[in-house]
């Protein structure tokens, strides 16, 4: 099939360029800038976020080498707390949220047979939107005062005691956010108005049904951590005082008014993953995906529920026992259907006909991993053990299990399974499991201690500790380090593969059945799906 | 199909949907029902309802839990 066709046709009616005459990519450097192409986007997305993973990576790093030994020896406290709070948001924000929408630019309009998203413009300013927040949250370490080491979570008191390093991180947020929901409004409207004829909604890869769900939470929740920081910003320069008690406002309303972004903010990040594990695990078992409907419905209702539990973070600011309990208990409830797609999963594979190549097996890591991160979750969301272990390394654990083994096991998965598709060339396969077994190893290393640094009572974000816990920390930060380098092997992979990689076949993996492996050639033509596809 | 519309399924299948959601099985025959009689609109609907029932319940339960506890 020859998906290289003259007769391409702007998306938009009121287009006056006419710029369906060219037949691939252009060239030079304004093709990146200009671009309305969703490969194009999608691939500036995957680039800026594994940049940013390095970034975060190195600030990791800092934090990991301070706690090496007991006592202060690399960095100041100021500079740590500004570590900790840098490297989370810009792996949340900056590094897993860009990775996913890169997945979603490239691989939507694929699977469901649309020639790109349905507003190509705001998808090209949604990402441009990306470098300047990026530069802006790094100026940060440049201005009076430094950066604001306020931990991610930006609560007050402590946003209005810093200096002007806090308004660029806001503004930051702000574009960021702006970029998250003008990505999720192209989402949606090309997954609802562009698929193919015969694509119904419950014919969709369940990887394009996970981000139309997501691209709702983003746009449900988006505009509430917009409206927590501009209440920050209003409270630090224009006299307002709704989080300043001394002005008549109230600091934990912050707390609330975040949570309830930062909770479905969890399912944000997960829910994507969940997609591109589903799409890698039948592949590999050779078998449909088990209970493809039943993972549709679970997956709508986790994200219903996830408004309903952000209290869970604060357990220990104060609230009436009442508040305590049903927080509990609808949190241990969200385990349910949660547990019930992992048991899904499992079964896909139960009798599958199973090879283990690198997307396989990151999918399978990410299987084991984030059942135990859900698990130690579990574990926090029972009241009394969350007041011993709150602002503990056991915290710190467990949202890694969750952030790392699951999100960015399930990312990496999603590049090496698609990366064949997207470049035409195959990486090499050796390599990719080296990489796998040295990320999944290293990783343990790191976080597995910090359960029993946490059970000990190490508090997380404290750049000193108790000397009793040094060699727990020492085999934590051997880990990291170890980690670190692993990821410069991925882009070792990468590089090479992109460079002098083998050819891919059109359909490199034999369980793969989506229409972007059965459909389309490989490498894949810069337009395709001029002429949608008829599904059956 | 069979002379069932869309937006013809009763209440009860429609919390049936829902509920089977929230715990996240359901079995293909009741899917297969389910395209055929429920409107994403009427699932949407239902479900945001449940939800609202499903905190209400939690709260109730919290609630006398305590009052037990204190008696």
């Amino acid at each position: 099939m020859s998906a290289v066709i003259d007769n391409h046709a702007p998306a938009h009616g009121h287009d006056s360029h006419d710029h369906g005459d060219h037949h691939g990519a252009p060239h030079g450097l304004m093709r990146w800038v200009t671009t309305t192409n969703h490969k194009d986007i999608g691939t500036m997305y995957l680039w800026f976020s594994f940049i940013m993973f390095l970034v975060g990576g190195v600030m990791a790093l800092t934090i990991r080498a301070e706690l090496f030994e007991p006592g202060l020896q690399i960095v100041s406290p100021e500079f740590f707390n500004t570590m900790t709070t840098y490297h989370g948001l810009i792996m949340v924000f900056g590094a897993i949220m860009p990775a996913f929408v890169g997945f979603a630019n490239w691989l939507i309009p694929l699977m469901i047979g649309a020639p790109d998203m349905a507003f190509p413009r705001m998808n090209n300013w949604s990402f441009w939107l990306l470098p300047p927040a990026g530069i802006l949250l790094m100026s940060s370490f440049l201005l009076p005062g430094g950066a604001a080491g306020v931990g991610w979570t930006m609560y007050a008191p402590l946003t209005s005691q810093m200096g002007p390093g806090m308004d660029t991180t806001i503004f930051a947020v702000h574009l960021l956010g702006m970029s998250s929901i003008m990505g999720s409004i192209n989402i949606i409207t090309t997954i609802l108005n562009m698929r193919a004829p015969g694509m119904t909604m419950m014919k969709m890869p369940m990887f394009v049904w996970t981000w139309l769900i997501t691209a709702y939470l983003l746009i449900a929740v988006m505009p509430v951590l917009a409206g927590a920081v501009t209440m920050t910003l209003t409270d630090r320069h224009f006299g307002t005082s709704f989080f300043n008690a001394a002005g008549g406002g109230d600091p934990v309303l912050y707390q609330h008014i975040f949570w309830f972004f930062g909770h479905p903010e969890v399912y944000i990040i997960a829910i994507p993953a969940f997609g591109v594990v589903s799409q890698v695990i039948p592949a590999f078992s050779r078998k449909p995906l088990f209970g493809y409907a039943s993972m549709v419905y679970a997956t709508s209702s986790i994200a219903i529920l996830s408004f309903i539990v952000w209290a869970h973070h604060m357990y220990t600011v104060g609230m009436p026992v009442a508040g305590q309990l049903y927080f509990m208990y609808a949190t241990m409830l969200i385990a349910v259907p949660t547990g019930v797609k992992v048991f899904n999963w499992v079964a896909t594979m139960w009798k599958g006909s199973l090879t283990f190549e690198t997307p396989m097996l990151f999918a399978l890591g990410f299987l084991f991993l984030f059942t135990l991160g859900g698990f130690t979750g579990l574990v926090l969301s029972l009241v009394p053990v969350d007041v011993q272990l709150q602002d503990t390394y056991y915290v710190v654990a467990h949202f890694h299990y969750v952030m790392v083994a699951g999100a960015l096991f399930s990312a990496f998965a999603g590049v090496y399974f698609w990366f064949p598709k997207w470049t035409g060339k195959m990486y090499d396969e050796k390599l990719g499991k080296i990489h796998f077994w040295l990320t999944l190893v290293f990783f343990n290393m790191i976080f597995f201690v910090q359960h029993f640094l946490g059970l000990a009572g190490m508090p997380r974000r404290i750049p000193d500790y108790n000397p009793q816990f040094t060699e727990f920390n020492q085999i934590s930060t051997i880990g990291a380090f170890g980690f670190g380098l692993s990821q410069l092997l991925f882009l070792y992979i990468l590089l090479k593969a992109i460079k002098s990689g083998k050819p891919a076949e059109q359909k490199q993996w034999d369980g793969a059945d989506t229409l972007e492996w059965t459909h389309l050639p490989t490498p894949m033509p810069y337009h395709t799906f001029e002429n949608p596809p008829t599904v059956k | 199909m069979d002379g069932r519309k869309p937006g013809k399924a009763s209440l009860l299948a429609m919390v049936k949907t829902v509920l089977s959601a929230f715990v996240g099985i359901r079995r293909r025959s009741g899917h297969d029902e389910d395209a055929v009689r429920l409107t994403p609109v009427q699932i949407i609907v239902t479900g945001v309802v449940a939800a609202a029932v499903f905190v209400i319940g939690l709260i109730l339960l919290a609630r006398f839990i305590i009052s037990s506890a204190a008696s």
